[in-house]
């Protein structure tokens, strides 16, 4: 059993509240270009047929993280197994997390810093035993709870929106990188939030790239020279031994 | 989602210095064994700037960093997991051995007579009789520099930006650092005045049309518009393809019938050098639009 949240952006009239609390709680600066956790907004289809929708960003605390994989100092971890830290204490700020995370969360300030990014109040520490977002939040749209209920809880509502209407409604997070840790009740299909329909980790290719970057040297790269030279030094032995005859 | 941090020039230049540092030394050595060791001053040359290439190359990464005081983090631990862990590693290894191989190298062309008291007498004298080391610190070299031009593209190729996702990546990368890495050691070794030998020109030509297959299969696997008619169209088609590509591969073809073979080869070594800058740039740029 871990703990998560359940974004339900049906609920998310974009007030900004968890932005502030966030900052407030963990001490993120002010000013700075950074912001652990935003809304952003959507609009689909075109006048007078709109719909605005809002989804939170910020880290999705990934059961597979590319982000933790890719960072080349360890100052990425999971300090309880489940959700994601960067200790910004020991994080250089090369920027690997920020290109390898396949929602583009990780973000650097000006000065450009440590990385940036939720760490599910790892930092500032819970408020009224929940994380200060969810503590925020007016409206319910986000629940911190076990991930277990919330799953049940989401799928509950994703029934309740179908039956609304919202036929292409659906539970993103439950499966996604082996699980996320921040699941969200979408009322449209994932890409219209700009979430990516199926997330990949940045390192699956790992072995793959060495292997065909080393593949090419020994066998296509070498290929000219071994070709070139090899048959000039044969050459020259030929002549060698042909002239001393 | 917008991309939430840039990897900017320091990036494209650094990724191009070290595949000019490696692929140089891997092209030179390469040369130097299947022709019976007959290139052992270009390998010389390849390892003489190779160096301070990836002492420049690690410096912008440096700068780059948000905490660059911070650099030797790096250096803590072993991540081989991280792209980034490990080729901190490669760079910082490959470059240790070259500068030991030009200290060997120094160590046994030096004649004492000449000098037989200063410092270098005898620093030399120490060092003569590793002299012997040298040829497996050469092959050692060689492993590393295999690694790092590999790493310069497995370094983009795992990340979600979709322009780097693949390991067509890497395989465009080794063929323009070998490419680009022996430009510049010809480069230099025609300005120190040195006859170049028709092979290395017959090579380059090859190289350009490796490099031409490598990049088609690339640009087909990803979405390469952003390269291709997108907003760095023109950087890409006259940087990359005619003067990185086209215009060399014709100079290489011609300095093997004219008669001013080193002008020649000194321009196509320049295109490719360009060329090959102007690659890391785009890509780099390109997969962060």
């Amino acid at each position: 059993m871990s703990k998560a949240m359940l974004i339900d952006t049906d609920f998310c009239l974009g007030c900004n509240a968890c932005t502030v609390e966030c900052k407030r709680n963990n001490g993120v600066p002010v000013g700075q270009g950074i912001a652990w956790t935003r809304i952003e907004e959507v609009e689909v289809g075109t006048y007078p047929n709109v719909i605005k929708y809002f989804i939170k960003r910020a880290c999705n605390h990934c059961t597979e993280a590319s982000c933790m994989n890719v960072c080349p100092t360890g100052a990425i971890s999971k300090p309880d197994g489940v959700h994601v830290v960067i200790n910004q204490d020991w994080c250089i700020g090369c920027g690997y997390c920020a290109a390898a995370c396949p929602f583009g969360i990780p973000h650097f300030g000006e000065p450009k810093g440590s990385a940036q990014k939720c760490m599910f109040c790892y930092v500032g520490g819970l408020v009224d035993g929940q994380t200060a977002c969810a503590a925020a939040c007016p409206f319910g749209a986000i629940t911190f709870g076990e991930r277990d209920d919330l799953i049940t809880r989401g799928h509950q509502r994703v029934e309740q929106l179908r039956r609304r209407g919202k036929a292409n409604a659906n539970l993103y997070g439950e499966y996604e990188l082996g699980g996320l840790n921040v699941l969200y009740v979408l009322a449209d299909r994932p890409s219209v939030y700009g979430l990516p329909e199926h997330p990949q980790v940045a390192t699956r290719n790992l072995l793959g790239s060495w292997l065909s970057g080393v593949l090419t040297a020994g066998v296509v790269a070498a290929l000219p020279f071994w070709l070139l030279f090899r048959r000039r030094q044969e050459l020259a032995a030929k002549e060698i031994s042909e002239g001393g005859e | 989602m917008e991309a939430t941090t840039m990897w900017g020039w320091p990036i494209w230049v650094y990724l191009w210095a070290a595949g000019v540092a490696g692929g140089g030394y891997f092209a030179t050595f390469l040369a130097n064994l299947f022709s019976g060791r007959r290139h052992k001053e270009l390998l010389q040359i390849a390892t003489w700037i190779g160096v301070p290439l990836v002492l420049l190359g690690s410096l912008l990464l440096v700068i780059d960093l948000g905490n660059p005081f911070w650099a030797w983090h790096l250096f803590v631990g072993f991540r081989p997991l991280s792209p980034m862990s490990l080729g901190s590693w490669i760079l910082l290894l490959w470059s240790i051995t070259a500068v030991a191989m030009i200290a060997l190298w120094f160590a046994e062309a030096f004649e004492p007579a000449e000098q037989p008291t200063g410092v270098f007498a005898r620093v030399a004298s120490w060092l003569q009789p590793l002299a012997p080391a040298t040829e497996i610190l050469a092959w050692i070299a060689l492993v590393l520099a295999v690694l790092l031009i590999t790493y310069t593209g497995v370094l983009l190729s795992n990340t979600s930006h979709l322009l780097w996702a693949t390991v067509l990546l890497p395989v465009l990368f080794v063929v323009s650092a070998t490419s680009t890495g022996m430009a510049a050691t010809l480069l230099v070794s025609i300005l120190m005045g040195k006859e170049i030998s028709h092979d290395f020109g017959r090579a380059g030509a090859i190289l350009a049309v490796l490099e031409v297959l490598a990049l088609v299969s690339f640009l087909v696997t990803v979405p390469s518009g952003v390269l291709v008619t997108g907003p760095l169209n023109v950087w890409f088609w006259v940087g990359v393809v005619l003067i990185g590509l086209l215009v060399p591969f014709g100079l290489e073809l011609w300095s093997l019938r004219a008669k001013a073979q080193g002008v020649l080869v000194l321009a196509s070594t320049l295109c490719v050098l360009f060329g090959g800058l102007v690659l890391r740039a785009v890509v780099v740029i390109g997969g962060q639009v």
